[in-house]
């Protein structure tokens, strides 16, 4: 058994360095969750290095989407800890809710995308953006002018963001006109905006066609390789994946398997 | 006495309520039936600062937002977790438990039989003699209540609101302070109709409980549905119609007993025609969806 | 001890409001405001009846149909037809709130806004173990709890009892079975309404009625549900009863001008501590917005 292991822990791909951190993005100990008389997580344990990209896997209904929800903050485990380190801030995740785990890095892909219908494109990403002195109202009527400024250097950032996600030309069109690989692209770009350290993606090639995966997968890889963004992954289509993500997990029976190779 | 002025004044007013509504419903997506009572708090805030204390127009104003914006506190703090239906229930009960307060308090607010001789709106000391001052003055509070309005629908916090209101679930993944922002828009909105409560004392200068029922509650909630939630025009067009029909109404010349059971009827049937055939009102930019 | 009687025949009464309530938001997800206009309604029926020589058994029977046939209308003309429509929940409630107005402002068009008594003088007393219960609390409270024990048992034991179940528990999902959920939304609206008729007639005898009564029973009914928890009809009877025996305590202790407040209190204080009620289920994560 174990030289079994060790014979695919030596097919495994190397980390690129990445010499941000050193804490692991996420330290998942001991989480337990049950619904309906069903263990959905047992004492799961995981280890998410800085900068790794990784596949999870497992069985529909395995708990995959469930784990993604305990990480974001939306759903807090019977038992358990979660620590995670990001841009340099240390957070514990059962305890704090979705909007602060969102503010200090953690972004999230939902299935179903979730653009703001009523919002443009830019409209969308700048209302990602982190650390808005006029998200308060009275501030926003006090001191005006600091607003304005602040909001002049959030349209430069979503400018650039939708830049490197390819959507810039589309910045005035509103949500309903664009395809579904368009909506995930910008979906991306509000995260960036956000300042996600670490992006959660469920099933991000799901109802995309063959182009406009490739692009996305190559939009990932560069995310992850070259700005050092950690990603999880939930995608059915694990074999796709192979380029970005160099590590997969397997969720089965409540029970997490964090060793493995590349499918 | 004018009666085109008196119209008018009433329609400034109502331009208040239902712009002020309108940044719950239509740009925060926070659908509510308190909003009489407010406006009542307003109108008792700024009659008992004015009669009791002594206090002059513009000040009383002040105490009418500031007594509307704290007590906005009961429905925004139980219901900031929720959205949507029991959302509204928590506001209903509100809306319940402030008119009992203002009908039973008798030793504060003189419970049924009300307070009168409120003092005439005035600026420092000059007091307001003619109708035509009132509307002139009462304007100029309607157009920095626009502008302040129009200020925050376009700031950082506008558009979280308007973030909230498309996908609060969204929302919240993105960071965005959720619970606070449905607090400070209530506190908003509430400070504003409290004012508009206020004005409203000086000028007909008696207020009682009957004003500030549910049935007004709901009538505001059908200026805002009529004339149409998310834009700047629809309040306007909601606020006239409102006016306006009762004055058909007068038209038939109803006995004033019937009159009153007529308005509401007139406006519950709007708005389960609205609700049936233009959810999102007759001038409005933003459908409920 | 004599307190606590008399908050426990409330509590009853409340109990069956709540249930009334429930019933429909746990299956339908519905905000059925309009159930107060119902309430109201119901014993002006009976009073008619009475008038016109007909009789009290054959009133009250006629004043419980009637309610259930306003029950019925409400789904037919608001809710079923949004539901086909795919309307968000904001429709549904402003439907409610519209035909809440309309059925309200009828009665009072019809009979007048004064309160009426369907009894004259005195009530008998009766007294046991040093407690005194009047005729009406004793068939109010009577009343509630066969109304209640038979329909716990009948949604035990009987099929189309299961079936009212799993739409409380998952109403989703019973839809996709098609037309039986149209018969049983049906059912549903009337037996509510039914319900919401006993405790109002059981109320009428007792103290009177007049058309704004059935706000404040609405509101029982809400805060039941509320503190009893989504999905949960058991939860909100005991909610009820616990609300009117918590009540009639405030009443003794302090005052009855504070019971709203107090009833506010305690919704706020329950929402803060545990949101899902008494006996709510964990929401779901998209319930949860």
């Amino acid at each position: 058994m174990d030289t079994a292991i060790q014979a695919m822990n030596e097919t495994i791909q190397p980390v690129p360095h990445i010499e941000k951190q050193v804490e692991p993005v996420v330290q998942a100990e001991g989480i337990h969750l049950a619904f309906g008389g069903q263990r959905v997580l047992d004492d799961v344990f995981f280890e998410l290095p800085a900068g790794g990209a990784v596949l999870l896997r497992g069985d529909n209904g395995s708990g995959k989407t469930t784990l993604l929800n305990v990480l974001s903050g939306f759903i807090h485990p019977e038992r358990g800890k979660v620590r995670m380190c990001l841009n340099g801030r240390s957070l514990n995740a059962p305890h704090t809710s979705p909007e602060r785990l969102a503010r200090a890095g953690l972004g999230r892909l939902w299935q179903d995308i979730r653009l703001f219908p009523t919002m443009t494109v830019m409209e969308n990403v700048l209302a990602a953006t982190a650390g808005m002195a006029g998200i308060n109202p009275f501030f926003a009527l006090a001191a005006w002018p600091l607003v304005r400024r602040q909001e002049k250097a959030a349209q430069d950032r979503a400018l650039a963001n939708l830049e490197l996600v390819g959507m810039a030309n589309r910045a005035n069109s509103s949500g309903d006109k664009l395809s579904v690989g368009q909506m995930k692209r910008v979906a991306i770009a509000r995260l960036l905006q956000a300042g996600a350290e670490l992006l959660l993606l469920d099933e991000p090639l799901a109802g995309l066609d063959e182009g406009s995966a490739q692009g996305l997968i190559k939009l990932l890889n560069e995310l992850n390789e070259q700005q050092g963004k950690a990603l999880l992954v939930v995608e059915h289509q694990h074999e796709r994946m192979a380029p970005v993500c160099n590590r997969t997990w397997y969720l089965a029976n409540g029970k997490l398997i964090t060793e493995g190779m590349p499918a | 006495m004018n009666y085109l002025l008196h119209l008018l004044i009433y329609f400034e007013i109502y331009i208040i309520v239902a712009m002020s509504l309108n940044l719950l419903i239509g740009y925060s997506g926070l659908l509510q039936v308190a909003h009489a009572a407010y406006f009542g708090v307003g109108a008792y805030a700024a009659a008992l600062l004015a009669l009791k204390l002594g206090a002059s127009f513009l000040p009383a104003l002040f105490g009418a937002a500031l007594a509307a914006a704290i007590l906005s506190l009961l429905v925004s703090l139980p219901a900031w977790r929720f959205r949507g239906d029991y959302f509204v229930m928590i506001s209903l009960a509100v809306q319940v438990t402030l008119y009992a307060l203002m009908y039973n308090w008798v030793d504060l607010t003189n419970g049924p039989y009300g307070l009168s001789g409120i003092p005439r709106p005035a600026i420092f000391d000059s007091t307001m003699a003619t109708q035509g001052g009132v509307f002139a003055f009462y304007g100029v509070i309607v157009i920095f209540i626009a502008v302040t309005l129009g200020l925050l629908k376009h700031s950082p916090f506008g558009r979280a609101l308007q973030a909230m209101r498309d996908d609060e679930l969204a929302a919240r993944s993105l960071g965005l302070p959720v619970r606070m922002l449905k607090v400070q828009s209530f506190l908003i909105a509430s400070a504003m109709v409290g004012v508009a409560g206020g004005m409203y004392g000086a000028y007909v200068s008696y207020i009682d409980p009957t004003s500030f029922t549910l049935d007004e509650s709901i009538l505001m909630l059908s200026m805002v549905i009529v004339g149409g939630t998310g834009n700047i025009r629809g309040p306007i067009v909601g606020a006239a119609v409102l006016i306006a029909i009762p004055e058909l109404l007068r038209l038939l010349a109803l006995p004033d007993a019937i009159a009153a059971n007529v308005r509401l009827l007139a406006y519950g049937l709007l708005l389960i025609l609205m609700m049936h055939w233009r959810p999102q009102g007759l001038a409005g930019k933003y459908r409920f969806e | 001890m004599q307190i606590i009687a008399n908050g426990l025949i409330q509590g009853l009464l409340f109990a069956l409001m709540g249930m009334a309530f429930s019933l429909v938001y746990s299956t339908t997800r519905t905000f059925h405001i309009a159930l107060g206009a119902i309430y109201a309604l119901a014993p002006y029926i009976l009073l008619a009846c009475i008038q016109a020589g007909v009789g009290w058994v054959i009133g009250v029977v006629a004043a419980l149909c009637i309610s259930a046939l306003v029950g019925l209308i409400c789904e037919e003309v608001l809710h079923w037809p949004f539901v086909r429509k795919g309307a968000p929940p904001e429709v549904h409630i402003i439907g409610s709130l519209g035909m809440f107005l309309v059925l309200i402002q009828i009665i009072a068009l019809i009979w007048g806004n004064d309160t009426q008594v369907l009894r004259a003088g005195v009530d008998e007393v009766y007294t046991a173990a040093g407690i005194r219960l009047t005729r009406a609390q004793l068939v109010g409270g009577g009343g509630a709890i066969i109304v209640m024990a038979g329909f716990f048992l009948w949604l035990r034991r009987s099929d189309l009892g299961l079936q009212f179940r799993a739409m409380a528990d998952n109403p989703v999902l019973l839809s996709l079975l098609g037309r039986n959920v149209r018969n049983l939304r049906r059912m549903v609206f009337m037996v509510s309404a039914g319900m919401a008729g006993v405790v109002a007639l059981a109320t009428a005898y007792d103290v009177g009625f007049d058309p704004h009564g059935g706000l404040q029973a609405v509101l029982v009914g809400i805060v039941a549900t509320i503190m009893g928890g989504r999905g949960s009809l058991f939860g909100a009877a005991l909610a009820g009863l616990l609300l009117g025996i918590l009540r009639s305590q405030v009443i003794w202790h302090f005052s009855a001008r504070w019971e709203e407040a107090a009833t506010f209190l305690i919704l706020a204080l329950i929402l803060f501590f545990r949101p899902q009620g008494l006996f709510g289920r964990a929401l779901r994560l998209e319930e949860k917005v």
